[in-house]
């Protein structure tokens, strides 16, 4: 067995490169687990499979023997806007490309002795694909028209039974990310595309702690705790390429480009992400077919207020400024027994979005969101399968205030964004 | 079927990956957003940069007899509008230069710069010189301001100019004095419009009259520009043949320039302005029929008649005369007629031929000016009011277009003092023009200030009050005591220098 798993790594490696999408407030990815998903990933203190590895590592210790899961979470984004550059113009619209992008969680996790578990996850807890139709025209272009965040984390946990029904859980969260920002730069004074800019890179590894707590003080109650420290990820010296895409026999980006010494660049940053702390009760009925969680979750969103590019040439420095604040969630999920093959789950999720209203702009238009999800699992020996789907609903922002546009840059439009997602998840888990 | 049965059949993983399957494919959708439109307050003129600037050439400037001076310059139909604007000197600012003022060198006296024109008694003067290295910290009284002026009319500049020129070294120092490259900088900037389908390349000069005017953000821009492109050939006497021919190079060329500078000029105001709509009121070239400085043949033929008794006695190089340049008078009294042994050389007079040509280049330039206006007005960038220059002119009364001199009295110098002021005030009061022949005094000034009051009004539905043009003062003498006329009855004419200093405001 332990071949096989072997085997799944590294296609499992492939998944998690092609993780993307923010589809939790800001561009966190909070869904790391079909089953999970299904219950609204109010799944704190439950954390019964092994994604208890991202929702809560002490549920480990409440796990036996070895398992083995794998989940993969399409996620369908939608995107559409309808507004200005300037006040004036004629309206324009806008819509994200039809993408569907893969969330995987693979997680391994044993349990050797009474009072010790461990295990190891990769998962994709923040993300962003933002990709713009017909991006020559998109009125957002200037700011950008492909936006790639891509994190992945890999976990390893130990969790420790300190006492009947408690247990604590400590680990490592090893951190990745991908980030690639395109976009075109205009001609001055009316506005013709004539660079585009891409920057694209790996970050530095980065390492943070991670906790679980777990209360069991009855057969029917279970509270659970987790926290993951914020992190700052650094770019050291990435690949920036600036083309020239202004038609034949215009000079203006050619000219900028000799005077900047050429189309490659280098640049620098650090993009920090948030905290993330999960507080859940959990209870079952009396026959204990019906179980209920509810979680309050809250992201230190707050160290994100901007994101400083420096380049090589100093002359192409620039500060993206985001402003965001803490944000919270209140997730809900509830787990029907049907028999000894089947459960049904379902959740809801309220979603506050930590970005300001001015900072609403074609790198992502975040939003509050209401999350509804079904799942159901099915249990044929020591295999459970699980099926769910999500619907992400963000309500409709419009960046405007008080009669103005709240960006009075001509490279921001301004108007109303709307966001929604489709996400359908399957996941197999295996006992051993 | 049993209950049981049935719920294992339902429950069937098969059964449920394809309840999965088309939960995937009955995925939400989401609805376009709605026109945020209406949430956005309109934009208002406290979104311009400016409520009021104007672009154009020496008739924007306010030049007035012969030369660009504050005396004339408050008088310049911008300045008038702004202040019927209820803009004041600071809200609306121009390139003030003090007297004598600026006019134009000569060729006999290079080092020098004349000033204005002054009538002395006798004859048409020049009020006084300014040594060329002087000019900058004697005569620029405003050469500091920080910011672009208002009044962006360059005496001189034709309709290229607009986007191009930015100092003198095309030979025209008024750029120096009034774009002021030297304090803005300029850069060469490549850019383009959209216009049948395509992209118009464009080059223009950050320090340019256009630029300027779109980095000063008028709510209100006046353009008045294409005089110079017919006046210029007109007034060398020897307009190029076909410049104003229908499909010619010149008008090719003026077409393109124009419709550069005003597509361009309402698309960057729409921006500079966070989408405040420009409005852009252009004007038409008069015919040089109205200008008196082209003194119909037969009209100089009875001046020089009255004066030495028979009609130039040399004849014209040209044959078929029909215009008489304003600084050939000076060859009745100068040494260039020779005492009328001379003939009045084809650079004083305008022939059939060169008649035809500029009327013709006249009408084909106006109705660029006219095509291009309602194009732009049409596209919706910005409301542009076209103002009918030339048929205002021509509606006005014979006197009113007629040069000063030949309204004074031909008894004018055997008056006593005080009825030759008399006559200098009537004559003053009457004619619309300057001294130069060319240039509107301020009188007229406030006639064209009212013809574009009238087309601001209708293009903005406003209501914007006419000036009074004819409590606008203007004195021919500039206060110098009249001199006892130092020339016989019928005499009164044009000096040498002075009439040098004409033909030179054209060179």
């Amino acid at each position: 067995m332990r071949k096989r798993f072997l085997l799944l790594a590294p296609a499992l490696g492939l998944l998690l490169l092609g993780a993307s999408l923010a589809h939790a407030s800001g561009f966190s990815i909070y869904e790391a687990g079909s089953r999970a998903t299904a219950l609204g990933c109010a799944f704190t203190a439950t954390a019964d499979d092994g994604s208890a590895l991202f929702y809560n590592a002490a549920g480990l210790s409440f796990q036996t023997g070895r398992n083995v899961d794998v989940n993969i979470v399409g996620v369908a984004p939608q995107f559409k806007f309808a507004g200005h550059l300037t006040q004036g113009d004629d309206l324009q619209t806008g819509q994200a490309a039809s993408k569907l992008y893969l969330v995987p969680g693979a997680y391994y996790s044993a349990h050797p002795t009474d009072k010790v578990a461990y295990g190891v996850g990769m998962y994709a807890p923040f993300g962003l694909g933002v990709v713009w139709k017909d991006p020559e025209e998109w009125v957002g272009r200037r700011i950008s028209h492909d936006v790639q965040i891509q994190t992945v984390y890999v976990t390893p946990a130990v969790s420790y039974m300190l006492g009947e029904g408690f247990a604590l859980a400590l680990g490592a969260d090893i951190a990745s990310q991908h980030l690639s920002l395109t976009k075109f730069t205009p001609e001055p004074q009316f506005g013709t595309n004539a660079i585009e800019t891409e920057i694209s890179g790996r970050s530095e590894p980065n390492i943070t702690p991670t906790l679980g707590l777990m209360l069991r003080p009855t057969s029917r109650v279970s509270v659970g705790a987790m926290y993951h420290w914020g992190k700052t990820m650094k770019f050291e010296n990435r690949a920036a390429t600036l083309t020239n895409v202004q038609a034949e026999g215009e000079t203006w980006a050619a000219a900028l480009l000799d005077g900047l010494g050429g189309s490659d660049q280098t640049v620098s940053s650090e993009l920090n992400l948030p905290s993330m702390m999960s507080l859940g009760v959990a209870v079952t009925s009396k026959d204990g077919k019906l179980r209920v969680e509810g979680d309050y979750v809250y992201f230190g969103w707050r160290t994100f207020r901007e994101l400083d590019l420096d380049f090589g040439n100093n002359a192409l420095d620039q500060t993206i400024h985001f402003g965001y604040q803490d944000s919270w969630q209140m997730r809900f999920g509830g787990e029907y027994t049907v028999n000894d093959k089947v459960r049904l789950q379902a959740g809801y999720v309220y979603d506050t979005t930590p970005q300001p209203l001015k900072a609403v702009s074609p790198l992502l238009p975040d939003s509050n969101r209401n999350d509804y999800s079904v799942g159901v699992s099915y249990k044929k020996g020591s295999w459970d399968l699980n099926a769910s789907y999500m619907v992400v609903v963000g309500t409709p922002r419009t960046n405007i205030a008080a009669g103005e546009p709240l960006r009075s840059s001509n490279d921001y439009p301004f108007g109303t964004y709307k966001s929604l997602a489709n996400l359908f998840g399957v996941g197999v888990r295996h006992n051993f | 079927m049993t209950k049981s049965t049935f719920t294992k059949s339902l429950l069937s993983l098969p059964v449920l990956l394809m309840m999965g399957a088309l939960l995937v494919l009955a995925g939400c959708s989401l609805e376009d957003p709605r026109d945020p439109t209406a949430q956005i307050d309109d934009p208002t003129i406290e979104d311009a940069g400016a409520r009021y600037v104007a672009v154009g050439n020496s008739l924007t400037a306010g030049y007035m007899d012969g030369g660009l001076m504050m005396a004339g310059q408050q008088f310049s139909y911008p300045k008038l509008i702004a202040g019927q604007l209820g803009l004041n000197s600071s809200t609306f600012t121009q390139p003030w230069i003090a007297a004598p003022g600026i006019g134009s060198s000569t060729p006999s006296d290079p080092a020098n710069v004349a000033g204005v024109l002054y009538f002395n008694g006798s004859s048409i003067a020049i009020l006084g010189e300014t040594p060329r290295a002087d000019i900058r910290s004697d005569l620029l009284l405003a050469a500091a301001q920080p910011t672009q002026y208002h009044n962006l009319g360059v005496p001189g500049a034709r309709i290229h100019d607009a986007q191009h020129s930015f100092d003198s070294s095309g030979g025209n120092p008024f750029f120096d004095f009034i774009n002021r490259a030297a304090l803005f900088g300029n850069t060469s900037i490549e850019s383009g419009y959209p216009a049948g389908g395509s992209l118009v390349p464009v080059t223009y000069e950050s320090a340019s009259q256009f630029y300027q005017a779109v980095a000063k953000g008028g709510a209100l821009t006046t353009l008045w520009l294409g005089n110079n492109d017919i006046l210029g050939p007109a007034t060398s006497g020897e307009p190029a043949a076909g410049f104003g021919n229908p499909g010619s190079a010149g008008a090719l060329a003026f077409q393109a320039d124009y419709t550069s500078t005003l597509v361009m000029l309402a698309g960057g105001l729409a921006q500079r302005n966070h989408g405040l709509k420009p409005t852009i009121v252009v004007a038409n070239i008069p015919s040089v029929s109205s200008a008196p400085y082209f003194i119909p043949k037969a009209t100089f033929d009875a001046v020089v008649t009255s004066q030495i008794g028979v009609p130039w006695p040399a004849g014209y190089t040209e044959s078929n005369v029909q215009y008489v340049l304003f600084p050939a008078l000076s060859w009745i009294t100068s040494a260039a007629g020779g005492g009328g042994a001379n003939p009045i050389p084809a650079s004083l007079t305008l022939d059939a031929a060169e008649t035809t040509d500029v009327g013709t280049a006249t009408v084909v330039y106006n109705t660029i000016i006219a095509n291009v206006a309602a194009a732009v007005d049409a596209s919706g960038t910005a409301n542009v009011g076209v103002v009918n220059m030339n048929g205002v002119l021509a509606g006005r009364s014979a006197n009113e277009k007629t040069h000063f001199l030949f309204l004074l009295p031909a008894n004018f110098s055997s008056l006593d003092l005080e009825d030759r002021n008399a006559a200098v005030a009537a004559a003053a009061a009457t004619t619309l023009f300057s001294l130069d022949g060319i240039h509107p005094n301020s009188h007229g000034q406030g006639v064209m200030a009212n013809a574009f009051i009238d087309v601001i009004n209708a293009v903005d539905a406003s209501s914007i009050p006419h000036v009074n043009p004819a409590a606008l003062p203007w004195n021919p003498t500039y206060g110098v005591p009249l001199d006892t006329p130092t020339k016989a009855v019928g005499q009164l004419g044009l000096d040498a220098k002075a009439a040098e200093v004409m033909a030179g405001i054209w060179q």
